[in-house]
């Protein structure tokens, strides 16, 4: 009974005594006479380690901010929720295309004061690049590190087939075009004897990143920068009928079943790296996990290859067509750091903080002007590569528009019902139309009233 | 083996009957395996390098056996992935599960004993509105809730994961008023008639009698805690107090380069808790479970 009655107060001392033990753990920082800014980035991994020590090399190298940073998940919701709970971070590290929404929304500070008081202006960048950044004129995010796309082919598969193993690079010159790749395509393919598909030569679907920009390689706009929708714009309608014409030549069922034995990205089962497609459109980093999952691909005499994606034979002005798309750096409305933020940010974009960013992390730089040695010195070969597709004139960004999540989503469902043979290109895309035009007014007026609404005040 | 026997000794037309005890067992096998599956993947995984845990066709039985990934998960430093304090992470989970549990416990057995046991004007319309509250879902109080716990200043604390549990909840208030009410009002009438007062009815003749059913609300609680990813996600704001969801999730890349093996065995540890915890308290928790009338 007198153990019984020592229950309640041991209970009670328990509680508090953790309590007070955690809070002790959550306690911040002593005082060091920094200021400390809270930087949220999205990168785990290889290229968490990189921001990691390029935030180490600014904490060492300057004794009046210190960067903390912090390592989030799901970024480009957290960082939104923040703002409208009025506890941003100083920082956060979004993906480009969160840019517009992020502004239109007025979650993040615009940077131009900052850029013109620090003599920060579009000429040091390629201008894909710092373009991605500005909304309506302002500028609310500098890249971190971009990233282009480019056709990657399987040198020993054409030399297998009897062809140069080089020629998407070199053939007339540089001037290689789909109608050539589909051909080359076919080539490459391989059957078993009842029509199994075992080797694609090249399938759009593959990764089935871009779905919804093949209609730029054919000369194709998703809007025209004001209020209307061009999904059914006829270049567009022409990649849907060529990204038709693989699926009538293999059959649904067929293809369906070859890519569900195509292992995941990032593993030696990849697609690409396994021997199964032989030419695939991707961006700057396939170099590093070519590398690390398909390392006999490389060596002395590559097994693989990089060009210019191709273009129409009647479009020749499409050469050199790149995805451009690239993750930011912003500072979040409410931050309570802001000039100290910029500093950072300062730092971060100096040929110095991009070089070291973007070669640890096996990119190429945004800027045009970089350390001596950066592209000699990259672990990427193909870096340089890359950077000169982005400062081609064809570079295609993620449209600028609020409403791009829905249209992606409506854009990918098109092409799923293209591929499958369920709907023809025409109609995919008229209901595309019709779906996001309304949105699209609707968004329009929005930002007109809220334009209203600042003049007034 | 003995089923077989009996099975066997069986008169020919049992054999075939509903409860045939070798089908019986067969069913149940079957399913247990399906139910083990996960976790027969998971561990076998967490022995396994990078390349054969993504082998296609996949390796069942690892070969060689990693079981340094164990180390290594606990005190990961890489180039790769940088360092993952993995037992600050399991400090701070287990911080707030304590203050959870404890707090879930006490507070909804005290509202589930008024709700169940004391006569008061109003009381089922609040019971009612009580249960009201289930029925709105997390995202629509998840703004609500971080502007209040931000003007309280408790973002970056554990407060706001630990504070609300002490303040009840809807579904385990529910399930514990249901256990109270199956507790004969004789037994408190008694302990009246010999001078208790409520509080020591509550603690001396409901508590004992309801063992079973707090087992199952902490060990639902635990659980929930133990996973929760959401809410730490949101509120943690400094990698010294984050939680091992959270701290898991440092193992996948961005852009793929998952290192599975290690994160597999990450994941082991984390969850082996949960599985000790349920094997000692099996008795308990199915007990509660079943005069609960609750379903997994």
């Amino acid at each position: 009974m007198q153990l019984r009655r020592l229950w309640t107060p041991l209970f009670i001392a328990f509680i508090v005594a953790t309590i007070a033990y955690s809070e002790n753990v959550v306690r911040p920082h002593p005082h060091d006479n920094r200021i400390h800014i809270v930087y949220w980035e999205k990168w785990t991994g290889f290229e968490g380690d990189a921001i990691k020590q390029v935030v180490n090399y600014y904490n060492t190298h300057q004794n009046k901010i210190h960067v903390d940073l912090l390592t989030i998940s799901g970024i480009e919701n957290k960082t939104l929720l923040a703002v409208a709970g009025g506890d941003p971070p100083d920082l956060a590290g979004l993906y480009g295309p969160n840019v517009t929404q992020y502004a239109d929304d007025k979650a993040v500070l615009p940077l131009t004061p900052f850029l013109k008081k620090y003599g920060i202006n579009r000429s040091q960048y390629i201008p894909a690049f710092w373009d991605e950044g500005t909304v309506n004129g302002q500028q609310y995010a500098l890249p971190t590190t971009p990233a282009s796309t480019a056709l990657f082919y399987n040198r020993a598969m054409f030399k297998a087939a009897g062809m140069d193993p080089d020629k998407p690079r070199d053939w007339h010159n540089g001037n290689y075009t789909i109608e050539e790749m589909d051909k080359d395509a076919e080539k490459l393919t391989k059957r078993s004897p009842n029509g199994q598909l075992l080797v694609a030569g090249f399938l759009p679907s593959e990764p089935g990143w871009w779905n919804w920009g093949w209609g730029y390689f054919f000369g194709g706009r998703l809007w025209d920068g004001k209020n209307r929708i061009t999904a059914t714009d006829p270049g567009n309608i022409a990649a849907y009928r060529w990204i038709e014409h693989f699926t009538k030549e293999y059959g649904t069922t067929n293809l369906s079943s070859f890519k569900s034995g195509l292992g995941q990205f990032s593993s030696p089962q990849n697609g690409f790296m396994s021997g199964k497609v032989a030419m695939e459109i991707q961006g700057v980093w396939m170099y590093h996990y070519i590398n690390m999952y398909a390392p006999q691909m490389c060596g002395k005499d590559p097994q693989f290859g990089v060009a210019p994606f191709p273009f129409p034979a009647s479009r020749p002005d499409l050469k050199g067509s790149t995805f451009s798309d690239e993750d930011v750096i912003t500072i979040p409305r409410g931050a309570k750091h802001p000039d100290a933020a910029f500093q950072f940010i300062r730092f971060l974009e100096s040929p110095k903080g991009m070089d070291m960013l973007c070669g640890l992390q096996w990119k190429m730089s945004p800027l045009i002007k970089n350390e001596p040695g950066f592209y000699r010195n990259n672990k990427n070969l193909l870096a340089k590569f890359f950077a000169e597709q982005a400062m081609g004139k064809n570079t295609i960004p993620p449209p600028k528009m609020s409403i791009w999540p829905q249209y992606q989503n409506s854009l990918s469902n098109a092409y799923d019902e293209v591929s499958l043979l369920t709907k023809t290109p025409t109609q995919a895309l008229e209901e595309v139309q019709r779906e996001m035009q309304p949105q699209l007014l609707q968004w329009r007026q929005q930002e007109a009233l809220r334009a209203k609404a600042e003049a007034n005040h | 083996m003995t089923t077989s026997v009996n099975a066997k000794r069986r008169p020919k037309g049992r054999l075939t009957g509903p409860r045939n005890p070798f089908l019986v067992h067969l069913v149940l096998i079957a399913v247990s395996v399906v139910m083990v599956f996960p976790l027969f993947w998971l561990v076998s995984t967490a022995l396994k390098g990078n390349a054969q845990a993504m082998k296609v066709p996949p390796v069942w039985i690892p070969h060689p056996m990693l079981f340094s990934n164990f180390p290594r998960a606990f005190t990961y430093e890489s180039k790769q992935l940088g360092y993952i304090p993995f037992l600050v992470y399991g400090r701070n989970t287990l911080i707030i599960a304590t203050l959870v549990v404890s707090g879930t416990v006490v507070s909804n057995s005290l509202v589930a004993y008024a709700f169940a046991r004391l006569n008061w004007p109003g009381r089922n319309v609040l019971f009612a509105a009580t249960l009201a509250t289930m029925m709105i879902p997390f995202p629509v109080l998840m703004v609500p809730t971080f502007i209040l716990f931000q003007r309280l200043h408790w973002i970056g604390t554990f407060r706001p994961l630990w504070v609300p549990a002490w303040f009840g909840s809807a579904f385990n208030i529910f399930l514990l008023r249901q256990f109270f009410m199956t507790i004969p009002q004789e037994l408190s009438e008694a302990a009246r008639i010999d001078g208790c007062n409520e509080w020591t009815i509550f603690r001396e003749v409901i508590i004992p009698l309801a063992k079973p059913a707090l087992a199952v609300v902490a060990l639902f609680t635990f659980m929930g805690v133990w996973n929760d990813f959401l809410g730490p996600l949101i509120y943690l704001t400094n990698q010294n107090t984050f939680t091992l969801s959270l701290g898991l999730q440092n193992y996948s890349s961005q852009n793929g380069g998952t290192e599975f093996g290690l994160l597999m065995a990450a994941s082991t540890i984390v969850i082996a808790p949960i599985i000790v915890l349920f094997f000692f308290t099996q008795k308990l928790f199915i007990q509660g479970i079943a005069v609960t009338g609750l379903k997994g």
